[in-house]
């Protein structure tokens, strides 16, 4: 009975892999532009975070997308575009995550006060300066990248996709190798934890692709991980800004601050808590990616 | 009993709505429209704000200068000590005197130029206002939250003990 009328419907169109990297970067960037614009108007934490790791996960897409050979450098660095609003809002974030570190505190002492008060004043002034990033967001640039995607996207298979995967964990675990090897200084694990978070954007969306336990396992680890350097890393800009916080005010004031220097020798110790917790963490996550099958393609 | 649930549903939505398309506003330099739209948020915030104190929705007809004066009355008359606490006087002044100082505006744009500059900083000053009457709402709502289930375990308690 109701046979014919299924064979008169018209078929859907078949989604290819290319239709679902497209759509896949597009809502990626669409929501990148909906929080930027929640972001500029309420600045809350949660906005502000969500807003940067969108474009964290753009980032990683873009190094994915010309590892594939799309031509998106044509009219400059695609993360040119966002570089102030990226930076703009960084600041706020990391005064946002400062003030939230001294209320956990719950202590009613009047040097922290002094210096959550600063805090806040810093923040409305970067405030203003976010606004005034977004306004100059470019908008046009930004389609103009979306175009180049597009057009790479149309003849693109998945056995291609997964191949590049292939070459970019490899690629981004060795730089974590050479980072590594180095000194345990704060630039090199910044770096690590700016590979891992490609690593990580790149395998949720193999993760699409193709069901794999190594993927999932890979997953697991990446975010355990990002966990405790996303918690160094703010504890490093806190120790940052309580050491700059007490020598402008030493150098204009003379006064000295004991429950801040206290405070400072705390959040040292934490940081270098989360490093010991963190190092075996990375090891773990380069050891799951060297065993991935797929990746051993001799 | 459905319609009803549906209508505070989409209310919700309106608010969520509206912040976007501020800050769209805002990027295209449509100052005069952001700062419309921000104030139609603050309102619909301060509305919430009576509703809680006074159990019962203010109704649409109040607009954001009754709301603010109805809100100062009550902050006057300390009807509830987390409405003092939360809700600085100078910060509903503020508020005021933005809402005030925007009037003007609309005012004067009928009748002479208004440098874009002025619109502008205008925007911006609502933006921060904003975003001090968010946070005072936001810790507002979690005492309010942590007294009521402090009143509700405090109701349940006896009972188990008679039990």
């Amino acid at each position: 009975m109701f046979l014919p009328r299924l064979n008169q419907m018209k078929r859907l169109p078949e989604i290819t892999t290319g239709d679902f990297l497209y759509h896949y970067y597009q809502k990626r960037s669409s929501s990148f532009l909906l929080n930027i614009y929640n972001a500029g108007i309420t600045a809350t934490e949660n906005d502000i975070h969500k807003a940067r790791v969108d474009l964290k996960k753009l980032f990683a897409l873009f190094s994915f997308f010309e590892m594939i050979g799309f031509d998106l450098s044509k009219n400059g660095d695609p993360q040119e575009i966002f570089h102030d609003v990226y930076i703009a809002a960084g600041k706020i974030r990391e005064i946002q995550m400062n003030l939230l570190y001294i209320e956990k505190l719950e202590r009613n002492d009047p040097e922290l006060e002094l210096f959550s008060s600063y805090l806040k004043k810093s923040s409305k002034k970067r405030t203003k300066q976010f606004i005034q990033s977004i306004i100059r967001f470019d908008e046009k640039q930004l389609n103009r990248v979306r175009g180049s995607i597009k057009k790479g996207c149309r003849n693109i298979k998945t056995e291609r996709i997964i191949d590049i995967c292939d070459d970019f964990f490899q690629l981004h675990s060795d730089r974590i190798k050479k980072y590594r090897l180095k000194t345990t200084k704060t630039e090199n694990i910044h770096k690590i934890r700016i590979e891992m978070k490609k690593i990580s954007e790149v395998a949720g969306l193999l993760k699409l692709l193709r069901v794999d336990e190594f993927v999932e396992k890979l997953i697991s680890a990446l975010n355990q991980t990002e966990v405790f350097i996303g918690e160094w890393h703010d504890r490093v800009v806190l120790y940052k800004s309580i050491d700059s916080f007490i020598k402008k005010n030493e150098k204009s004031n003379g006064r000295i601050f004991m429950t801040l220097e206290s405070v400072k020798k705390d959040v040292d110790k934490e940081t270098e808590d989360l490093l010991k917790k963190l190092l075996p963490e990375s090891d773990n996550v380069v050891s799951i990616i060297d065993q991935i099958p797929f990746l051993k393609k001799a | 009993m459905k319609k009803k649930k549906k209508e505070s549903k989409k209310k919700q939505k309106v608010v969520k709505k509206l912040v976007p398309k501020a800050g769209l506003a805002l990027k295209n330099e449509f100052y005069l429209d952001a700062s419309w739209i921000l104030s139609s948020i603050i309102e619909s915030k301060l509305r919430r704000i009576l509703t809680l104190m006074t159990n019962e929705h203010p109704g649409l007809g109040l607009g954001l200068q009754k709301c603010l004066t109805r809100i100062r009355l009550l902050h006057r008359k300390v009807a509830h000590p987390l409405l003092v606490k939360h809700f600085e006087i100078r910060l509903i002044d503020e508020i005021r005197a933005w809402t005030n100082h925007r009037n003007n505006i609309y005012r004067d744009l009928i009748d002479t130029h208004i440098s874009l500059a002025r619109i502008k900083k205008m925007a911006e000053e609502g933006i921060i206002l904003y975003q001090e009457l968010n946070t005072a709402y936001k810790n507002f709502k979690k005492d309010w939250t942590k007294d009521l289930v402090k009143d509700v375990s405090s109701q349940v308690e006896p009972d188990e003990k008679t039990a």
